[in-house]
């Protein structure tokens, strides 16, 4: 009897114990790597096959919060045509991997796939390490129902050659015979400059515009903004963080996009 | 230069420690005055000299897994009052266990609320502490870790990433000269996020949220 106690003590012990807090090896993502999620989306398209509209959700900043990103999915989970989820970065505060556990657990709640966008916070500590073992890309792209979805890296402190910029054209590239109606770019802030060299944000605008982005969807400034660019016809909508309750809707039809943004009550965005 | 930095506070903190009791005695005089007389001040000193014995000499060998101070931590404690200790630790965590290889130094102080004999035998006696409330500070050495943020930073940009506070409950067995002490450690985000965000730990995770937390120890110590 001593001999089984003894034994299931060594085994709660060895389940239980955790070695450092900057440990990287448990983490609990499983099938939310970037990859993953794009196939479930494939799979909400096809289903979707027809239709000229869809809905797509927007959370961003939820670190410290996992509540608030739990919530934030249970609100958009009663949106009946919600065809997929953009977590716009900072799953973490200090990139350790419980925090992005958490997160993940809160993901398991969703109706809909789940597509995560590297933020700041999510680069620290061994915070690359964990974001490639659980959601495998940096950057990414995508089409759905004839809308270009362009995810970028654009966390500058952190990494350097960021945003990629041949990334960024090739996926913004049109295929033969393809029919788009929109090009949006996401990233988790929006274009910026470590100089605070305002020529450096206008080219980068420019670039972006040249490739047909029409509009960038962005968070880590902590509350919403909707505004266009003074210059070009480029449209940039900034989500509010999970923290405080926020998270956001964008519909998108053949001809244009609008946004609602909630707390947790939608409202229609309106251009600043 | 952050091990230097590290080695150095260690240093610190155990020469504070080596105050000799004479000098805390004079110490108290200044401070006490009421009970620094002239008497009790010659009385603490010569206390102390019986006992031969200064306060940096440790009154136990640490030897702890799990807790977030290591896969492996060997450290020093000293008892600081009857039911209390000051700990200073020296973690590894190798990267089989953890997916990466650091070191940690940790201290730790512990209070143990209170004892209870469970065999008490003129040969052996086995005492129970039910229950430790404890602190501690965990420093990752690491180059992807930092103290000071790195120089490409706006001031205050990222909050210190290479500590953690930790807070730590536990029970301990004392059978002579050994103590065997379990334990369940939580870092500072931990705590912050159950008590922000208990409805979603008690939602997703089972024991009360808590096993989405935290971290169970085993530790022996042998006292000199």
């Amino acid at each position: 009897m001593d001999k089984w106690l003894f034994l299931s003590l060594i085994l709660i012990l060895i389940t239980g114990c955790e070695y450092s807090p900057w440990q990287i090896n448990r983490l609990q993502c499983d099938g939310f790597s970037i990859p993953e999620q794009l196939d479930a989306v494939a799979e909400v398209e096809q289903m979707m096959l027809g239709s000229d509209s869809f809905k797509v959700g927007f959370v961003a900043d939820s670190q410290l919060h996992p509540q608030s990103l739990y919530d934030a999915i249970g609100h958009l989970n009663q949106q009946d045509d919600l065809a997929f989820l953009f977590v716009l970065g900072d799953l973490s505060e200090m990139g350790l991997e419980k925090e992005v556990n958490w997160a993940c657990q809160a993901f398991k709640r969703a109706k809909f796939p789940v597509l995560v966008v590297i933020g700041n916070h999510d680069s620290i500590s061994f915070g690359k390490k964990i974001w490639e073992e659980a959601f495998k890309l940096f950057n990414y792209s995508f089409s759905f129902l004839n809308t270009r979805f362009i995810v970028y890296n654009d966390n500058k402190y952190e990494f350097s050659d960021v945003p990629d910029h041949d990334f960024i054209s090739q996926a913004a590239n049109l295929s033969t015979d393809e029919l788009r109606n929109h090009t949006i770019a996401v990233s988790h802030i929006q274009p910026w400059s470590i100089d605070d060299d305002q020529h450096e944000v206008r080219d980068f605008k420019q670039f972006l515009y040249d490739r047909g982005i029409g509009y960038t969807i962005h968070g880590h400034t902590s509350k919403f903004s909707y505004f266009q660019d003074n210059v070009l016809d480029l449209t940039h909508y900034i989500v509010g963080d999970a923290a405080g309750g926020d998270f956001a809707i964008m519909n998108v039809m053949p001809n244009s996009i609008n946004f609602k943004s909630c707390s947790p009550e939608c409202l229609p965005a309106v251009l600043e | 230069m952050e091990i230097e930095l590290a080695f150095t506070s260690l240093l610190a903190i155990v020469l504070s420690l080596a105050i000799p009791s004479p000098l805390k005695a004079e110490i108290n005089n200044y401070l006490l005055p009421s009970v620094a007389s002239p008497s009790y001040a010659h009385q603490l000193v010569d206390d102390h000299c019986a006992q031969s014995k200064y306060v940096l000499t440790p009154d136990n060998l640490i030897i702890q897994t799990a807790g977030y101070v290591g896969f492996i931590a060997i450290g020093l404690g000293w008892g600081v009052t009857k039911n209390s200790q000051f700990s200073l630790l020296a973690g590894y965590v190798p990267k089989s266990v953890a997916g990466i290889e650091l070191w940690q130094l940790s201290a730790k102080f512990d209070w143990y609320v209170f004892e209870k004999s469970i065999i008490n035998m003129s040969v052996k006696s086995i005492h129970w502490h039910p229950f430790y409330l404890g602190l501690g500070l965990t420093y990752g050495i690491h180059d992807d870790l930092w103290v000071q943020l790195p120089d490409r930073y706006p001031d205050e940009y990222y909050q210190p990433t290479a500590f953690r506070f930790l807070l730590n409950f536990g029970s301990k067995f004392s059978l002579r000269h050994y103590d065997v002490i379990f334990g369940y450690s939580l870092f500072d985000i931990e705590v912050f996020e159950y008590i922000n965000s208990h409805e979603f730990y008690r939602k997703n995770y089972s024991f009360f949220g808590l096993a989405g937390i935290g971290s169970l120890s085993l530790a022996i110590e042998l006292d000199w």
